[in-house]
């Protein structure tokens, strides 16, 4: 059975692309969100299995809409990723790809990326593949 | 009663008071026969009237005979030299009382003449002698009294002493310097009796040293040091005392008491000193001005390197964002056709795609990194330990470039409270630096040493002094050598400038070296970018070191 992601951001290009690449896997049903302040809603319509969210957005914070979900209990328990360009990769590892006690993906992220941090939520017992890339053993 | 005889203004006046009225009849023949020109002959038969004659004046001499009617022997004598001590007496006298003549000589009688052996000739001639031995006394003693008004009344000190430096007279001014009522009590004594042996010593020496040589000593100012403590100082002038044969029988010195002027020239002096210290102070206050102007300027650039920096800092922060959002659409899409099972050519077009994308994706990174170089997470790590990481990360560029590297990593070095990921980003930003500077030379050579030392002001470069150290704070030096094609003196001012860029388009944002100076400067550490004069450049690191505790 495919798995519900629903992908808020307002940049429209990348939306229709990403979902594009995620659905030619056959492993993914998208559903884009452009409007942030529809973010919450779409969520509850949607029911679904993760949310890709964009941290920053024109009016609304996505820390904000990530509180309001985390906030309904109907919706609680959704694995959200955030994808910020505000934040070089590196970084991200250091955190170990959590920040705030969220999955933490930047831009620009590949689709295998994009895929991999899907699949870490899905089965976390085989967690983050290739992190430790740009980072140093030991520290 | 007085004869008065033709006589001249120049003539002497004589009187004659003796009561033998034989021998003045004589006398005056003898007077008027020979010298009657020098002598004018007065006469008076009794004392009483011969001293109202007196009385009146104008007597150049007096011939007196002991035995008047009214007065008889020394008596006569003493009677007549008490009223005019000034003039000549010569005594007459009978055979009987000539011993008693020759006692007034004693008192004061110029001679005596026996009456009964009265020879013209020898009267004559005592009576001349007589007036001109007057006269010497007369003008001695004007002499003496002038010489005792001097001693007498001047402040100055005047003594005389003998061979061996014993005082033989020493005038009234001396005696109170010496605390003396009397003069006298000081003769036969010397400056050892009245000065300490400090002043004594010399002063027995300098006139010692005047008897053997006869040169006097003129104007030397002396020290004196009293028993009782006190000091006075002298402007003393010393001479020679001799004899008619020209012996050295003695000295004789004056000196001024010059106490007070030597205390107003000590003042001078200390005001002269207080005054020469003023003026050192104003100097060093003018040194240390115009050092702290130096600094000020230093850090004057230091803020404006600085505030460049910020500006940018925010700046970069929102291109990088701005410019991230469009590359992941892109990345998006290259994703997309590559699923699309392209031909050869057009999976070249995406790799290709994908390359430039890297490539402004790095770009947007360094701006990133340029905008967070605020945050730092230090711990002590071992600076030592970091090179060797960043080395190991360029190992291959080294190689690709055939760079001989030169390791001089000194043991032991003490930690560095350092952000381990941001110091390792600055080391191959420095070793990139170093590797593309010498891509075009035949025999590259990458110099990488590290020196624990003390921080001294010279090691600062006068144009951005480091704030950050004390003297002698434990520091450790990083150097960065190559012989690479160095930095053209134009640029030596800009490599800090943020976006200042030498490289070929695509291989450099002009970040590297602002962003590496200000991570280094987050860590209290100073970078410094110089041309050896070999060649190539020497890029030194400073940081603070702490001590390892004790176990």
């Amino acid at each position: 059975m495919k798995k519900k992601i629903l992908l808020v951001d307002d940049e429209i290009g990348f939306t229709r692309l990403l979902k594009l690449n995620l659905e030619q896997t056959n492993q993914y049903e998208v559903r884009v969100e452009n409007w942030p302040e529809d973010a919450l809603r779409a969520a509850q319509e949607f029911q679904p299995d993760a949310i890709l969210l964009d941290v920053m957005m024109p009016r609304v914070f996505g820390g904000d809409i990530a509180a309001a979900i985390r906030a309904d209990p109907k919706l609680q328990a959704i694995p959200i990723i955030f994808l910020t360009a505000a934040v070089r990769k590196p970084r991200v590892d250091e955190h170990a790809g959590f920040i705030s006690g969220f999955p933490l993906l930047a831009k620009p992220a590949s689709t295998q990326e994009v895929i991999q941090a899907l699949e870490s939520q899905f089965n976390p017992q085989q967690p983050k593949a290739d992190h430790e890339k740009e980072t140093n053993p030991g520290h | 009663m007085f004869e008065a005889k033709t006589a001249t203004l120049s003539k002497k006046r004589v009187l004659l008071i003796e009561n033998h009225p034989a021998i003045s009849p004589l006398m005056d023949i003898i007077l008027s026969s020979t010298v009657g020109a020098q002598f004018h002959l007065e006469h008076a038969t009794d004392l009483m009237s011969g001293l109202e004659r007196l009385q009146i004046g104008y007597i150049d001499l007096v011939l007196v005979d002991l035995s008047l009617p009214d007065s008889e022997g020394r008596e006569t004598f003493n009677r007549v030299h008490e009223l005019v001590p000034h003039v000549p007496i010569i005594v007459l006298s009978s055979r009987d009382d000539e011993e008693l003549a020759a006692q007034t000589v004693q008192d004061g009688a110029q001679d005596y003449l026996v009456k009964e052996q009265l020879d013209p000739r020898l009267l004559l001639r005592s009576m001349r002698y007589a007036v001109k031995r007057k006269q010497a006394e007369a003008a001695l003693s004007q002499e003496r009294d002038l010489l005792h008004t001097l001693l007498n009344n001047t402040s100055d000190r005047i003594y005389f002493k003998d061979l061996k430096s014993r005082f033989l007279r020493l005038n009234p001014a001396l005696a109170a310097h010496f605390k003396l009522a009397d003069p006298q009590a000081a003769i036969g004594k010397s400056d050892f009796d009245f000065f300490t042996a400090e002043h004594a010593q010399l002063a027995y020496a300098d006139e010692q040293r005047i008897i053997k040589t006869g040169e006097p000593v003129i104007g030397i100012v002396e020290k004196e040091t009293h028993p009782d403590g006190r000091v006075t100082w002298a402007f003393t002038s010393k001479m020679p005392v001799r004899d008619k044969q020209g012996r050295v029988t003695g000295t004789f010195g004056i000196s001024r008491d010059i106490t007070e002027i030597k205390k107003y020239e000590e003042q001078l002096t200390d005001t002269n000193a207080q005054l020469r210290q003023s003026r050192e102070e104003v100097l060093k206050a003018l040194t240390d001005l115009k050092a702290a102007n130096a600094e000020l300027r230093a850090t004057q650039f230091q803020l404006i390197q600085a505030a460049k920096l910020e500006s940018i800092g925010g700046f970069a922060a929102g291109v990088a964002h701005e410019v991230k959002n469009p590359l992941q659409t892109i990345l998006m899409g290259i994703d997309y056709l590559s699923s699309t099972e392209p031909n050869e050519t057009e999976t070249a077009v995406l790799t290709d795609m994908r390359d430039a994308l890297r490539r402004a994706d790095s770009i947007a990174r360094d701006l990133l990194d340029f905008s967070r170089a605020q945050q730092l997470e230090v711990k002590p790590e071992d600076l030592n330990a970091v090179i060797e990481k960043a080395l190991g990360l360029i190992n291959y560029e080294l190689t690709r470039c055939r760079i001989t590297l030169v390791k001089n990593l000194a043991p032991f070095l003490e930690p560095v409270r350092l952000d381990w990921n941001k110091m390792q980003q600055v080391f191959i930003n420095l070793f990139m630096n170093a590797i593309h500077a010498m891509r075009s030379g035949a025999s590259g050579m990458l110099e990488v040493k590290t020196a624990p030392g003390y921080w001294c002001a010279e090691d600062s470069s006068p144009r951005a002094r480091p704030l950050q150290f004390a003297v002698g704070d434990p520091i450790v030096t990083v150097e960065v050598c190559d012989n690479g094609s160095g930095i053209p003196e134009a640029n030596l001012g800009r490599i800090f400038d943020p976006f200042f860029t030498t490289k070929p388009s695509g291989q450099g944002t002009g970040l590297g070296l602002p962003v590496s100076r200000s991570i280094v400067e987050m860590h209290s550490g100073t970078m410094d970018i110089q041309n050896r004069a070999e060649g190539g450049v020497r890029v030194q690191l400073r940081f603070r070191t702490e001590p390892t505790p004790l176990p």
